[in-house]
């Protein structure tokens, strides 16, 4: 009886909702996918799932998803099939720039290529070997150098990780990877030694939001050749 | 030791050889083994060698004989004695070979691993009778036998763990039914890797038992250097001494076996903590082995497509406009910070307990009580002359200055009270100070001399 009275929103007086549920909201609002390295904020989302979920979807029109891979789960907030709930102002959602997608994509790929590795990790000499070695280097050194050849100097070398770092500091602020990425210097050497981060299990974000043409790969590639994707 | 590293440094090239000339090594060797060449080759056996790399390496560059010749004849070959025309492999060679050998195939990875850590690396403390016996089982029997044949265990396993970690990524982008037929070999080599696993494990157990041996030999150092009366001449000294320095390396010794079997121990905990998760992610393939491997294919693939439509721009690389895109929920947040604003409130005022320095307490109270002391007696000798003036109505008081330095011994006391008098003289016009710049006989042997001085009252009658 004393349940049915209770408001859904009860659960935010509860001590450990007040203590870290700023950080949870502004993180999950900012677009992050909070996984179990967030420690604190991962456990609220694991206490209280369906307030959670209730919470969001009646104040924001946003869906909160939990999605699991390799035993893992992780959280993010999503608009509803239907709409881009109250988020829809163009202010307050983000189209993933294109860098954005070619890395996210290929972090996808690096993460399912190690997938019988503990530790998903990257270097600086193994990103380096994929975009020179790799069976697509020739179109990565194009996209990246405007240039196919067998080596690259120390000042195009720069340039390459000023764009990429852009990048991965955008997805550790997403929850797509966490690691060090050292400020440009003056040597490779210094890049080489600070430079690595880990792959989280959320980079699977990218696998739902391109699900239909991993999923349909030869059908999505025809109506693509024919325009009418 | 820098002048070691400038050595290395200036012959490094030398000492190590390129893959061309490193290769050419490796052939001839091979066609020695295979009898294909005399153990004393021909110049034109290196040149057969030389082509042969070539070949390995496309064939496109022209093999430059000559100078590979000579930079291998910096350590690689050598020109044997009585041989003309001739050339063989130097030791270093052989050396060189058998480390690469041993790498790519480790000799001791199949030798039995707990049979050969029991029968070189224990040993029964009641063997051990002088440091020298302890120190021999720790070079050849530890050193040299038990701690090599684990670390080569430790890396063949290491070795084998990334190997099939590579060849169980590969599976997955295996079409069809290849990947499952595939995957049923795995079984085998799951079981060769957990087999190593199991002996390493195993040695670990035995080397529980070598602490105990090596307790012992430690416990038999420390009695007998206990059991030693207290030295009480020079050659006494001297044994007890060398006791000490004998209970001294068997604890270093001991201390040694201990942080390799540590060490050992930390990385082979890794090692199966990858096996472990491998292992793990192998039995969830079993069920879901289709859809892992199509997943897989389909993102590589799509992978090449992106990039396939993608086109080099300065800023960043783009895509075709035609590529879909996708948006994520994003609202940045800003929070603005304002400074704290001290004058708003005052800062608390805080008493702060000082901290007392019990030395410098005394020191200033026993100077006050000196001053008050003076104080007290300079009040003392100006009333007492302030008195003679009022009763008698004139004052001496060259005679009272050194009366009361010659009581006080101290000339501080006769000067203050000769400000207070000459204060109290002149704000009081009833009375005259009189100096006579004279000095009278009888003080002149003093060490402080004053002009003789008087203080006489108008009124007295």
């Amino acid at each position: 009886m004393e349940n049915e009275n209770k408001s859904p929103y009860s659960f935010l007086e509860n001590e450990d909702i007040q203590q870290n549920f700023a950080d949870l909201n502004i993180s999950l609002l900012e677009g992050r996918h909070i996984q179990k390295s967030d420690s604190r904020i991962f456990h609220l989302l694991k206490s209280y799932p369906d307030e959670l979920k209730y919470y969001y979807e009646s104040l924001y029109g946003l869906d909160l998803i939990d999605r699991k891979y390799d035993d893992e789960s992780y959280y993010y907030l999503s608009f509803p099939p239907d709409g881009k709930g109250n988020l829809s102002q163009s202010s307050r959602h983000k189209d993933l720039s294109d860098q954005n997608t070619i890395v996210g994509i290929m972090l996808l790929n690096i993460y399912h290529e190690k997938y019988f590795d503990k530790d998903k990790e990257v270097t600086w000499d193994e990103l380096i070997k994929i975009i020179t070695e790799n069976e697509n280097s020739d179109m990565y050194k194009k996209l990246f150098f405007n240039d196919i050849r067998e080596n690259y100097d120390y000042s195009e070398l720069n340039k390459f990780y000023e764009k990429i770092r852009r990048t991965l500091k955008e997805f550790q602020k997403l929850g797509w990877i966490s690691g060090d990425l050292p400020q440009i210097s003056n040597t490779e050497i210094e890049i080489q030694e600070g430079f690595k981060f880990r792959i989280n299990v959320s980079i699977n974000r990218f696998a739902t939001l391109y699900e239909y043409e991993i999923s349909n790969f030869d059908e999505f590639v025809e109506k693509y050749r024919k325009k009418s994707y | 030791m820098e002048q070691d590293l400038n050595q290395i440094f200036q012959k490094y090239i030398q000492l190590l050889p390129s893959r061309k000339e490193g290769m050419v090594v490796f052939y001839l060797n091979q066609w020695i083994q295979l009898q294909e060449i005399d153990v004393y080759f021909t110049r034109r056996d290196i040149q057969n060698a030389i082509q042969k790399v070539a070949k390995l390496d496309g064939g496109d560059s022209t093999p430059q004989t000559p100078r590979i010749i000579h930079q291998l004849l910096h350590y690689f070959i050598e020109k044997p004695l009585g041989k003309p025309q001739r050339y063989q492999l130097t030791e270093y060679a052989k050396r060189f070979l058998a480390l690469v050998e041993n790498k790519l195939n480790n000799r001791l990875k199949d030798v039995p691993l707990k049979k050969s850590f029991e029968k070189y690396a224990l040993f029964k403390s009641s063997d051990i009778t002088d440091i020298a016996e302890l120190n021999q089982w720790f070079e050849q029997g530890f050193t040299d036998s038990g701690r090599e044949v684990i670390t080569d265990h430790l890396e063949a396993y290491k070795d084998e763990v990334s190997s099939l970690t590579k060849e169980l990524n590969a599976i997955l982008y295996e079409e069809g039914e290849d990947a499952f037929s595939k995957i049923t070999s795995f079984v085998d080599i799951f079981e060769k890797i957990g087999n190593r696993a199991e002996q390493i494990g195993e040695t670990f157990e035995l080397s529980n038992s070598l602490n105990q041996e090596i307790d012992n030999v430690l416990d038999f150092f420390r009695q007998k250097m206990n059991d030693f009366k207290n030295p009480t001449n020079d050659s006494e000294q001297e044994e007890f001494n060398k006791l000490k320095n004998d209970y001294d390396k068997a604890l270093q010794i001991q201390r040694e076996v201990n942080t390799f079997f540590k060490d050992i121990n930390i990385k082979f905990e890794q090692i199966t903590e990858k096996t472990r998760y491998a292992i793990n992610k192998f039995d969830d393939l079993k069920d879901n082995l289709r859809y892992q491997s199509k997943f897989n294919i389909n993102t590589r693939r799509f992978l090449k497509f992106m990039l396939q439509q993608a086109e080099y721009s300065k800023e960043s690389p783009m895509l075709s406009s035609d590529f879909p895109k996708k948006r994520i929920v994003c609202k940045p947040f800003k929070f603005i910070n304002i400074t704290h604003a001290e004058f708003l409130k005052p800062p608390k005022q805080r008493v702060s307990e000082s901290t007392k320095n019990q030395v410098y307490k005394k020191q200033a109270q026993d100077k006050m009580e000196e001053k008050f002391v003076a104080q007290r007696k300079v009040n003392k000798w100006t009333a007492q002359c302030k008195q003679i003036l009022l009763e008698r109505g004139k004052l001496d008081f060259t005679e009272y200055f050194y009366l009361i330095l010659d009581e006080e011994k101290d000339i501080q006391i006769p000067l203050m009270v000769s400000h207070e008098l000459f204060r109290f003289a002149d704000n009081n016009a009833d009375f005259e100070i009189v100096i006579k710049k004279e000095i009278l006989d009888k003080f002149r042997s003093k060490d402080v001399l004053t002009w003789k001085t008087k203080i006489n009252h108008h009124t007295h009658s």
